[in-house]
């Protein structure tokens, strides 16, 4: 008996490797990000069917925490909420990068700005991938409007946008700095947007060895989303514009259903900060975050276009979509675990590690995110949705 | 209610009644007594699922039965009916799956996997899954008794590739 047990045993180990393809897949769609890397690394049958895999995509944020300069081995730390009391190290990433602040993401992707001399990069922690772009002295001001384009203003004066050719990068990852970023996964196409004094805009391409202006900034720039290969801004004015960027040069998209009243206030407290965020089907809405400092107070107001009154309507729930603030995008959260829907997620930029937390818009409560032992390590940290 | 009968023969030769409704839980079967290949008194040959394995699928199917009856009179379930039941099935699930050992739940999933039992693939993969959560590739290989094949090179790839450690 006591033999056929252990043949048994040795029976047993050829066979969970041996296990048929489709079949191990549909126990990969099953696994977490982390713990599907790690099935890779079981044995040479599994490793060949995870590269089959066609897993879904991840489409929860996750927390990434930037390293002081010259601490934590220079490496981030990042959280994923559906897997908690867990934090994953990324591998070493370079004097450099911890030099660098982070200011926009897409996907795994993060937009980089080293501050002196003044220089941006695209970086995937993940992979290590890295995309260099232009330098930011390369400024061109190629597109040309004609002077009866309406999107001209009239006073727009040439020699502001020569200025503003030469003008010195200063600080783009101050409060008055903007950016958005879009990589594509496969192709790794990307296009970055800059601005840093919110009345010009610079954007590079794949393939641009150079920055070039953005043509019809009319009025202060507030706020920028990319999606969708559409440009959305948010203007002084409260005004939502909308470009086409999926041509060569950029286009106003026409016509435009959004008017200049700002949203109602509804709350007493100090606005720390407004800023737009756009829908999966590309609905602009506006939110309004008060009392930032103070958790007991700290509270959001979401605002979407009444297209019949033309006036920003108070919404008072997201219904199955989340918020990620940083992101400027809602998300859907139906079916999908680890997200709390109706809620909005903040992480600076700005804020540090000291405001990381889920508002959850049915309760209206602040509900903290962040292990207090790992916030005082770290100097930022941001929301972002990893392609893992 | 008068339900068909159906007779199933394991590869070890033991036969074992099953209501058609139930047999039609698996796909193959359930093609079989559409194309009428199915003969009243004949058993249906199942040549690779044992006995005790095929005596584990039809509790199962026997268990799952109802629901499909269930379709068509959800409306009239309350929600809170509906919940009680699922969680009823749910428990049943888990208490199925924990009896077993991972010998067992490796051959179920070849059984379900030729009887093309959607449900039931899902469940066995699903109690892998679990099974694999949180640990590292090291432990996996333990607890699945899997070999380590990897080429020193391999290793060497994979550590490289790998993104992700504890921190």
């Amino acid at each position: 008996m006591g033999s056929g047990k252990s043949r048994k045993i040795e029976v047993e180990a050829a066979k969970w490797s041996k296990l048929c393809g489709d079949v191990l897949q549909i126990v990969f769609e099953r696994l977490s990000a982390t713990d599907f890397d790690r099935a890779k690394a079981v044995c040479s049958a599994w490793r060949s069917a995870s590269k089959e895999s066609v897993r879904k995509r991840n489409r929860i944020p996750w927390l990434i925490l930037f390293p002081y300069e010259r601490s934590n081995g220079y490496s981030c730390r990042l959280l994923n909420p559906a897997e908690t009391g867990l934090v994953y190290r990324s591998r070493k990433l370079g004097v450099e990068f911890t030099q660098s602040r982070c200011i926009a993401t897409c996907g795994s992707w993060l937009l980089m700005y080293v501050r002196d001399p003044p220089k941006l990069y695209i970086f995937n922690p993940l992979t290590r991938e890295r995309i260099n772009l232009p330098p930011l002295d390369s400024r061109i001001n190629d597109i040309i409007i004609s002077p009866e384009d309406p999107s001209l203003m009239r006073d727009d004066l040439p020699s502001s946008r020569e200025a503003a050719l030469t003008e010195k990068v200063k600080d783009l990852s101050s409060d008055w700095g903007l950016a958005a970023l879009w990589v594509d996964e496969r192709s790794k196409d990307y296009i970055v947007l800059w601005s840093q004094s919110q009345c010009c805009l610079f954007f590079s391409k794949k393939g641009d060895n150079f920055w070039r202006m953005f043509p019809y900034v009319r009025f202060g720039l507030a706020d920028l989303v990319y999606q969708g290969h559409r440009l959305y801004i948010y203007t002084q004015v409260f005004f939502i514009e909308m470009y086409d960027f999926s041509g060569d040069s950029p286009v106003a998209v026409t016509p435009c259903l959004y008017t200049y009243l700002p949203p109602p206030y509804l709350s007493d407290a100090f606005t720390t900060r407004t800023r737009i965020a756009v829908t999966p089907s590309g609905q602009v809405l506006m939110v309004r975050c008060h009392d930032i400092h103070n958790t007991t107070s700290c509270t959001f107001y979401v605002y979407k276009m009444n297209l019949v009154t033309e006036k920003w309507d108070h919404m008072p729930s997201l219904g199955d979509q989340a918020l990620i603030f940083n992101l400027g995008i809602t998300v859907p959260t139906k079916d999908i675990q680890g997200i709390t829907p109706d809620s909005i997620y903040f992480s600076g930029p700005g804020f540090g590690t000291n405001y990381i937390f889920i508002f959850n818009l049915a309760t209206r409560k602040v509900q903290p995110f962040i292990i207090s032992s790992t916030r005082n390590k770290f100097f930022d940290a941001r929301w972002f949705i990893p392609n893992v | 209610m008068s339900s068909n009968m159906i007779m199933l023969k394991s590869s070890d030769g033991a036969s074992f009644e099953i209501e058609e409704a139930a047999a039609r839980k698996s796909k193959i079967i359930a093609n079989m007594i559409e194309v009428e290949c199915v003969d009243e008194d004949k058993a249906i040959p199942l040549q690779n699922v044992t006995g005790n394995i095929l005596a584990l699928v039809i509790e199962y199917c026997n268990k799952h039965i109802v629901d499909d009856d269930d379709d068509v009179a959800t409306e009239e379930a309350s929600e809170e009916e509906e919940e009680a039941k699922k969680k009823k099935v749910d428990d049943w699930e888990a208490e199925f799956m924990n009896s077993m050992s991972l010998e067992t739940m490796f051959e179920l999933l070849l059984a379900a996997n030729y009887l093309n039992i959607k449900s039931l693939i899902d469940l066995v993969c699903q109690t892998i899954a679990n099974n694999i959560k949180d640990k590292t590739p090291e432990e996996v290989r333990k607890i699945f008794s899997i070999e380590n094949d990897f080429t020193p090179e391999e290793e060497e790839e994979i550590r490289k590739e790998n993104a992700w450690a504890f921190g």
